[in-house]
């Protein structure tokens, strides 16, 4: 009977600590791997827009050399396209160069985001775009 | 001791090892993702320079400047093997592109790399 007691003892005494390192372990790689999920997201929900904007016949001749139509929408036109794409999370586009700068979209400086940026042609200028996705 | 303790012992161990070295979580790469934002922000400076009727390799500079400030905090901007602005530590990542400007005689090729 004392040798069995011991044995459980002894038994508990590892299985407890492994059981506790095991569940902190399953833990904590289900929560990186949520972050890296939810990263993923709203990275491709961020490419899709910036494909749209740069590389879609909606708005340009070529990749990334502009049409007038970006220059000409407003803000609520824009977050109509945003919301047709099915992108639910606020996101903005600022466009800057040559004189000229332009928010469209949530303004979302002093939050975390995602960035994408791009350099286009428009007009005989080069403008930089900046995508964002709150993150 | 008794044996079935001691098999005890050493497969808890063991199986503290595999859980303490086993590294589960799945892993998302990113480094290069946005390479062809950078492709593409190059490729905007072939229709600058076709409207802007640049035909030599030093007009590229002003645009690929502008392009590099824009994208990169610290880079190397190397056009024709000869090195224009170099104010990086670190050279991580090459990304070339060749320019073939036209005067309307002659073609010139221009070999631009810019380093990260």
């Amino acid at each position: 009977m004392l040798a069995k007691l011991y044995e459980i003892l002894i038994f508990l005494g590892f299985s407890i600590p492994a059981l506790y390192l095991l569940i902190t372990k399953v833990y904590s790689a289900y929560n990186e791997w949520k972050y890296n999920f939810d990263f993923m997201d709203r990275f491709l929900d961020l490419k899709k827009l910036v494909f749209f904007i740069t590389e879609s016949n909606n708005f340009t001749y070529q990749i990334c050399n502009l049409n007038p139509t970006l220059f000409t929408i407003d803000n609520t036109t824009f977050l109509n396209i945003v919301s047709e794409l099915g992108i639910n999370k606020p996101v903005s586009i600022l466009i800057d160069g040559n004189n000229y700068t332009n928010l469209l979209g949530y303004y979302l400086s002093g939050t975390t985001y995602i960035e994408i940026r791009r350099v286009c042609f428009y007009n005989g200028s080069l403008y930089l775009l900046k995508f964002r996705i709150i993150s | 001791m008794n044996p079935i303790i001691i098999f005890e012992i050493l497969i808890g161990i063991m199986a503290l090892i595999f859980i303490l070295t086993s590294d589960i979580s799945p892993k998302i790469y990113l480094e290069n993702s946005n390479t062809e934002d950078i492709y593409a922000s190059l490729l905007s400076i072939y229709y600058y320079a076709k409207y802007n009727n640049i035909t030599t390799c030093d007009g590229l500079l002003p645009p690929l400047t502008f392009l590099s400030n824009s994208l990169f905090n610290n880079y190397t901007l190397i056009i024709n093997n000869v090195t224009y602005v170099n104010n990086s530590m670190t050279n991580n990542y090459a990304y070339n592109f060749i320019y073939v400007l036209y005067d309307g005689q002659n073609f010139t090729y221009c070999n631009v790399t810019i380093l990260r």
